[in-house]
């Protein structure tokens, strides 16, 4: 009986998965197996646990704030909507006009009514609006002169060409962040229409618009892409960014279980890529910001043995399972250069960008990004202050 | 209402019989979300814009075939885009990017606060890499087959088998680290 082979195949069978014979061959394991069958139960428990979570009721308005937004949609998009008979078209063109008229109606009087005197003023923005050489990651800043319905601002703010953005506060300064890099040597206008309000209900004297004109930049070779965030921020100043030398990213940086133990002279990450599990182990250098570092596949299954009982030096640990077995089959136990674990390994969920010429890991425990260059070298970036 | 039916009349638009949808899976999609992002505002906000995405794309001559299956996979992109947006936001250097998604990063104490509140299977869906965490309650909680899974987050049948497991092996392993002693002191069933 192999429970390497049996214990990926335990989920989808608690599942009801699999096929038929797979399906005997999982249960006569089963029957054998005590260390399998508790895993099962162990999943079974979960999925218990997991469906026991009490249902949440949704916010009371919900529903009629929703009916709200969907009138508010299909008001606009009556125009729009495709397929639509010349009948029915006509009715939705009049009913639009009737809507808009009404709109328009109570605007005025709400405006008269509840809007206090006095605008919102804008004291500064980043970039100056006919900026150009913007650079391809950067920010664009609002600073309000007064504080703002956060809400209403950045239902307010939109940018031609479409990009995706997210917006950050911090009192009244406004910090829009593009999803993706901004594409290089173009305009964009930023649009902040006067539906902006400040927490005191005061509207925007006129619309705020905001151009620049990015960099020319370098298009990534071969579909690669601009790192985001603080991949992207050490990207380029410490690497040169592009045409530097890690080259671009070759994918979106991904959210991955992780796991980190700290050795005498050296470190070990664990990380959980869906194909197949990597310790990298990085060995310091001059000092602990930096050296090399090599790539191991993990071979550990639930069921192998987790250490092998060494005694280590006072105050060090024997380094078990993943990175046990990597310690002691590949680095040679007690002679390994690294040494001995410092103390135990600690999980988290970190983030992993690759580049052409090697990858960055993000650890949020420690607040550092280690570099891996594809040459064998390292390095350790804390967060920035 | 078949499904078909109803996608022809939102097309042709009867907003009527969109609220229908709404009134019909809003509950149940909110809970989903509300699991996924730990947060009443942002749930009952990003419930409503998946909502309005699924309109938008039945205007646009989107046909789907199961109506529950095709709101699961627009509110998950919705809610991992929304974490994706919460993350970057937080990686930026600016001092006190704080405020997204009218809530977004929240502070430590805040957080330990919440984590007191938090039963132990919620503190271990909380700390799971969000994909694990989706997959996790489409299978076990939305009660979804790995096929209707596979069209929820566009993966083949085997990446799901795969991201299944591996979501499993480490809630089971968070459990036993955060204490739910349940996974491990709790009686086997008699039979398998």
């Amino acid at each position: 009986m192999n429970c390497k082979r049996i214990r990926p195949l335990l989920s989808a069978y608690h599942d009801g998965e699999l096929d038929p014979a797979q399906q005997a061959e999982v249960e006569a394991h089963l029957a054998a197996c005590l260390e399998c069958a508790h895993t099962l139960d162990g999943y079974r428990s979960l999925g218990q646990d997991v469906r026991g979570l009490p249902n949440v009721r949704p916010p009371a308005g919900m529903q009629a704030e929703f009916e709200k937004r969907l009138h508010k949609l299909s008001g606009s998009s009556l125009f729009g909507a495709r397929g639509m008979s010349l009948r029915r078209g006509l009715a939705a063109t009049a009913f639009a006009i009737a809507l808009v008229a009404l709109a328009l109606g109570v605007y005025a009087v709400l405006r008269q009514m509840q809007l206090p005197e006095g605008t919102v003023t804008v004291a500064s923005v980043y970039p100056e609006s006919g900026a150009t050489d913007v650079p391809l990651d950067a920010n664009l800043i609002i600073i309000f002169a007064q504080p703002m319905d956060r809400a209403s601002v950045e239902e307010a703010t939109s940018i031609i060409p479409e990009k995706e953005m997210a917006f950050g506060w911090k009192d009244q300064t406004l910090t829009i962040v593009p999803f993706a890099n901004w594409e290089p040597a173009t305009t964009y206008t930023l649009t902040v229409a006067t539906t902006a309000l400040s927490v005191d209900g005061m509207s925007l004297e006129k619309p705020l618009v905001l151009s620049f004109t990015t960099e020319e930049g370098q298009a990534p070779s071969g579909g690669g892409l601009n790192p985001l965030g603080r991949f992207g921020l050490i990207w380029r100043a410490e690497f040169g960014g592009p045409g530097g030398t890690m080259g671009y990213a070759t994918d979106v940086a991904q959210e991955l279980w992780s796991a980190t133990q700290p050795f005498e002279r050296g470190r070990m990450i664990w990380v959980d890529y869906l194909q197949e599990d990597t310790v990298y182990v990085l060995s310091y250098g001059a000092d602990e910001r930096g050296g090399t570092w090599e790539k191991y596949v993990d071979t550990f299954r639930e069921g192998d043995l987790e250490s092998s009982g060494l005694t280590p030096p006072e105050g060090k640990l024997e380094s078990i399972r993943g990175f046990g077995k990597v310690w002691r089959d590949e680095l040679g136990g007690p002679d390994a250069p690294i040494g001995w674990a410092l103390t135990p390994e600690q999980g988290y969920v970190g983030e992993v960008q690759f580049f052409e010429h090697g990858l960055m890991l993000w650890n949020p425990l420690d607040g550092t990004t280690y570099v891996l260059l594809d040459d064998g070298v390292w390095g350790a970036y804390p967060l920035s202050e | 209402m078949s499904e078909i039916l109803l996608a022809h009349r939102v097309r042709d638009g009867d907003s009527d019989a969109f609220e229908e949808v709404f009134r019909t899976y809003y509950p149940r999609i909110y809970n989903y979300v509300y699991r996924l992002v730990e947060n009443a505002e942002d749930a009952s906000d990003l419930t409503q814009e998946s909502f309005l995405k699924a309109y938008r794309a039945l205007l646009r001559g989107e046909e789907p075939l199961n109506i529950s299956a095709w709101l699961y996979r627009i509110a998950s992109n919705t809610c991992m885009d929304a974490l994706r947006r919460r993350r970057l936001i937080q990686w930026q250097p600016l001092e006190g990017l704080l405020s997204v998604l009218g809530g977004g990063a929240t502070s430590p104490e805040a957080e330990l606060v919440q984590k007191e509140q938090q039963t132990e299977i919620e503190q271990v869906l909380a700390q799971l890499p969000p994909r694990y965490r989706m997959i996790l309650l489409l299978r076990e909680r939305e009660g979804l087959s790995y096929a209707e899974i596979a069209e929820v987050t566009g993966d083949s049948l085997d990446a799901v088998r795969v991201t299944l497991y591996r979501a499993r092996e480490r809630a089971r392993k968070l459990a036993k680290k955060i204490g739910a002693s349940l996974r491990d002191s709790r009686p086997r069933s008699e039979k398998l």
